[in-house]
C-alpha cells in the first residue's frame, strides 16, 4: 500500500485534531477509573488480608478458622476469571438484583473487586513471609495483636509486598480499556467511536500513542521498584 | 550458539515476509467474502447450533452463485470496525444491512438500493401507555448501536425532542437494556428491531421513524467490483431471488417499487458520490 | 433472587447454550495452547540475545519489553486486526489473535528468562568447569535446577495471564468463548450464557491459580 494511504488512513493530522478533545475526556475517564479501582482496592486487599491472617491462627478454634473460607472463595474466583468477563457479568446482573449502577461505577466496582483479590494474595504472601522469630521477640515484649501489626509485620510485610503490588497496580490500569467493551466512555471507546464515524483509523492510533506515553514510565518506575526492593 | 541464533532469526524474518499481502482482492475461484455484524437478528445471527443464518447470509449466498464463485465467506466483524475491515480489504463487500448516507458515500461505493427501511423505537411495555409518540421522549434515555444510522438519527434529533443517548456495541445489547429497565427506549433498523421484540412480552416496538433510508451494500471506493456485485444484485431482482428472501425473513411479500424489487438505472445511488450514469445490458 | 436465578442460572438456557459454548472453548483452548508455545518460545530466544550482551541488541530489545508492556493488550488487537493489514500482513482473526498474544506474551517471559538467566552466576558455572563437568552436566546439575526454581512460578503466573487474555480476542470478532457466549446471550435474550462461560474458566483456571500459589510458595 502506498505511504499516502499510511498517513490519511493512520496519521491523518486533521482527523487526529478534530478527535483530540473527545480523546482527551477518554483518557481523563480512564485515569478516574483506574485511580479509584487501583486505591480502593488496595486498602480493601489489605483488610481482607489481614482478617484472613487473623482468622486463620492455629490460636483459633475451627468455627473461627472456617471464616478464612469465603474469602478465599473471593479472593480465587476473581483471579481465575478474566477480568472481562467478570466485567461483562457484574453490568448485566446487577439490574436483576434491582441495582442500576452508571456504567462507569460499574467498571470501578468490577475492578476494584478484582484489585483486591490480586492484593489480598500478595499482602497475605508478604504478611506470611515475616520470620516467626520476630513475632516471638514482639510477643515476649508485651506487644498486643494489633501492635504488632502495626509496628512490627506490617512494615516489613509491605516491603515484601510493594514490587508484585506495583506491577499488578500497572495490569489492572491497563485492564481499564476493558470497560470501553461496556460501553464506558473511556479513551478507547472515544477512539473506536471516532473510528466508525470518520472511517479512519487514525483516533485508533492517537490512543495507542496516548496510552504508551502513559503507561511507559509507570512500567519503568514499576522495574525499578522491583529491583530495588527485591535484593 | 551466535550462529544459530542469527540463523534463527534470518528463518523468522523470511517467514514474516512470506504472510499472504494483499495479491487480488476478489479472486474469482475463492468464496466471497462479505462482512456482517453476527447477532444482529434476522440479518445475520448465529443459531443455537452455531451456524450462521439470516437475509444477509441468504443474500451473501445468493450473490456468490450469480457471481459464478464457490459459496459465500461470512466475517464477522462489531459494527464499529466494520467499515476499518472494508478499507483494510479484509472483506470484498459488506452485506450487514447499511443505510445508504452521504457521509458514507464519500468513503466508499454504494451499490444501488436494495431495500427500504426505516428506524424503529422499541420500548418497555410497561411503558406502553406513556410513550406514544417522538415527544414523549423528552428527557428519557435512548439506547443505540454505535456508529450505526440510528445513531446518527439520534444525534441530528436531539435538540428537538430532548432525549438522551446510551450508546452500545451491538443492537441486543441495547435492547436488553431496555427489557431490564436500564434505559427508556431503544432505537434500530425497523426489521431488526421488529423481529427481535417478536416474541419478547416485555419489549414493544413503539414508534417506527419512517426516513426513507434504504439498504445498500458498500465497497471499497473506485473498486471496479461494485459493478459487478451490482449486476448480480440486479440479476437477484429480476430473477425473483431477492423478493423470496424478503419474504423468507420478514413474513411479508416485498412491495412492488419498494428497492428489493425496482432495477436502478447506472450503478451505484443517484445524486450520491460514486454514482456512474452508464446504461448497462440486463440479461 | 428469583428473578436472578430465571435470568443468571437458567439451565434451561445453559443446556442449550452448550454447544455454541463447546465451539468457543475449543477456540479459546487452541488460541492458548499456539500463543503460549510461541510466546514462550520467543521470549527465550530474545533473552539469550540478551545473554549476549550486544549494545545494538539489547537496546532492540529494551524498547521491545518496554513497548509491549506498556501498551494495553486490547489495544494491540486492535492494531494487528485493522491496521496491519494497511502495511500488508492482513490476518484472519485467529491469526491476529496469536500475533497479539505472542507479541505482548513474549515481552512478559523475556524478563522471567532474563532474571532466571541472571541467576546463575558466574562463577558457578566457572567452578562447575573447574570440577571438571562438562556442558550437560553443568546443564543438568548446576544451571537448570537453578534457573527453572526462579523462572518456574512467574512463568506459570504470566502463562495463566495469557490464557485469561485471549478473551480479549472477542472484541476483533474471533470466535471464543466469551464471543460465543455473547452471540448466544443475544439469541436467548437471557445473560446465563455469559455466567456459563465464566464458570467454564473457573473450572479451567482455578487449578492453575492453585498451581501457581503453590510454586511461588515452595521457590519464592
Amino acid at each position: 500500500m502506498e505511504i499516502h494511504n499510511l498517513i490519511h488512513y493512520f496519521f491523518n493530522g486533521r482527523v487526529f485534531l478534530d478527535t483530540l478533545p473527545q480523546l482527551a475526556h477518554g483518557l481523563w475517564i480512564t485515569v478516574q477509573i483506574a485511580f479509584l479501582s487501583v486505591s480502593i482496592g488496595f486498602v480493601w486487599g489489605l483488610i481482607l488480608a489481614v482478617i484472613r491472617v487473623t482468622v486463620k491462627r492455629p490460636t483459633n478454634a475451627w468455627p473461627t478458622r472456617l471464616l478464612n473460607l469465603p474469602i478465599a472463595l473471593y479472593v480465587d474466583v476473581l483471579r481465575s476469571i478474566p477480568p472481562l468477563i467478570t466485567l461483562v457479568v457484574i453490568y448485566y446482573a446487577l439490574p436483576y438484583l434491582g441495582i442500576y449502577l452508571p456504567r462507569f461505577w460499574s467498571a470501578v466496582l468490577t475492578f476494584v473487586a478484582v484489585m483486591s483479590a490480586f492484593a489480598e494474595e500478595i499482602f497475605r504472601a508478604g504478611i506470611e513471609s515475616i520470620d516467626l522469630g520476630q513475632v516471638e521477640a514482639g510477643r515476649s515484649l508485651g506487644l498486643s495483636y494489633l501492635q504488632m501489626m502495626r509496628y512490627v509485620v506490617l512494615p516489613q510485610g509491605f516491603r515484601v509486598a510493594i514490587p508484585p503490588l506495583t506491577s499488578r497496580m500497572i495490569a489492572i490500569t491497563k485492564d481499564v480499556s476493558l470497560a470501553s467493551v461496556i460501553g464506558v466512555a473511556d479513551l478507547l471507546k472515544e477512539a473506536r467511536a471516532a473510528q466508525a464515524f470518520l472511517a479512519n483509523p487514525t483516533p485508533l492510533i492517537s490512543a495507542a500513542l496516548l496510552f504508551t506515553l502513559v503507561f511507559l514510565p509507570l512500567v519503568r518506575i514499576s522495574m525499578y521498584l522491583e529491583r530495588r526492593l527485591a535484593q | 550458539m551466535k550462529r544459530v541464533i542469527v540463523v534463527m532469526m534470518m528463518v523468522a524474518v523470511a517467514l514474516l515476509l512470506a504472510l499472504p499481502a494483499f495479491a487480488d482482492d476478489h479472486p474469482s475461484d475463492q468464496p466471497l467474502r462479505a462482512a456482517v455484524d453476527m447477532g444482529f437478528v434476522p440479518f445475520a445471527f448465529l443459531t443455537e447450533t452455531g451456524e450462521a443464518t439470516g437475509f444477509a447470509v441468504d443474500l451473501a449466498n445468493a450473490l456468490a452463485e450469480e457471481l459464478g464463485r464457490p459459496g459465500a465467506e461470512i466475517v464477522d466483524v462489531n459494527w464499529s470496525g466494520i467499515f476499518a475491515a472494508l478499507f483494510a480489504s479484509k472483506v470484498e463487500f459488506i452485506v450487514a444491512p447499511t443505510n445508504i448516507t452521504e457521509a458514507r458515500a464519500k468513503e466508499m461505493d454504494f451499490t444501488e438500493p436494495y431495500m427500504d427501511t426505516a428506524e424503529l423505537i422499541a420500548i418497555n411495555a410497561k411503558d406502553r401507555d406513556k410513550i406514544k409518540t417522538l415527544d414523549d421522549l423528552e428527557g428519557k434515555v435512548i439506547g443505540v448501536n454505535t456508529g450505526s444510522s440510528g445513531h446518527t438519527w439520534l444525534m441530528e434529533n436531539q435538540e428537538r425532542y430532548g432525549f438522551k443517548i446510551d450508546q452500545y456495541d451491538r443492537m441486543p445489547d441495547a435492547m436488553m437494556a431496555v427489557q431490564v429497565g436500564r434505559i427508556d427506549a431503544g432505537i434500530g433498523d425497523l426489521e431488526a428491531v421488529a423481529y427481535y421484540v417478536k416474541d419478547k412480552p416485555e419489549l414493544f416496538g413503539a414508534i417506527a421513524v419512517p426516513t426513507g433510508q434504504q439498504y445498500g451494500l458498500p465497497c471499497r471506493k473506485a473498486d471496479p467490483f461494485r459493478n459487478e456485485l451490482e449486476q448480480a444484485l440486479e440479476n437477484l431482482k429480476l430473477n425473483g431471488t431477492l423478493a423470496e428472501v424478503h419474504e423468507k425473513w420478514f413474513g411479508r411479500p416485498a412491495e412492488l417499487g419498494s428497492a428489493a424489487t425496482l432495477v436502478y438505472i447506472g450503478y451505484g445511488v443517484f445524486g450520491l458520490p460514486g454514482f456512474e450514469l452508464t446504461y448497462h445490458e440486463l440479461p | 433472587m428469583e428473578a436472578l436465578i430465571q435470568n443468571f442460572f437458567n439451565v434451561e438456557v445453559m443446556y442449550r447454550a452448550r454447544i455454541l459454548l463447546w465451539m468457543g472453548l475449543k477456540v479459546t483452548l487452541q488460541l492458548s495452547a499456539v500463543s503460549l508455545v510461541l510466546a514462550i518460545v520467543l521470549g527465550l530466544l530474545l533473552a539469550s540475545l540478551r545473554n549476549l550482551h550486544n549494545k545494538v541488541f539489547d537496546a532492540l530489545i529494551i524498547i521491545y519489553v518496554d513497548l509491549f508492556r506498556a501498551l494495553p493488550t486490547i489495544v494491540l488487537f486492535m492494531l494487528v486486526y485493522f491496521a496491519l493489514p494497511y502495511l500488508g500482513v492482513c490476518l484472519p482473526a485467529f491469526g491476529a489473535a496469536v500475533l497479539t498474544l505472542t507479541i505482548n506474551g513474549a515481552a512478559y517471559f523475556e524478563e522471567i528468562f532474563r532474571a532466571g538467566i541472571e541467576s546463575i552466576s558466574k562463577g558457578q558455572t566457572e567452578a562447575a568447569k573447574a570440577l571438571g563437568l562438562s556442558f550437560t552436566q553443568t546443564m543438568r546439575h548446576v544451571i537448570l535446577p537453578q534457573a527453572v526454581r526462579v523462572v518456574l512460578p512467574p512463568a506459570t503466573s504470566n502463562s495463566l495471564e495469557l490464557i485469561k487474555t485471549t478473551v480479549l480476542a472477542s472484541v476483533i470478532a474471533l470466535p471464543e468463548l466469551l464471543k460465543q457466549a455473547q452471540q448466544a446471550h443475544g439469541l436467548f435474550a437471557n445473560p446465563t450464557p455469559l455466567v456459563e462461560a465464566a464458570l467454564i474458566f473457573l473450572l479451567l483456571l482455578w487449578p492453575l491459580v492453585r498451581l501457581t500459589g503453590y510454586l511461588e510458595r515452595k521457590f519464592g
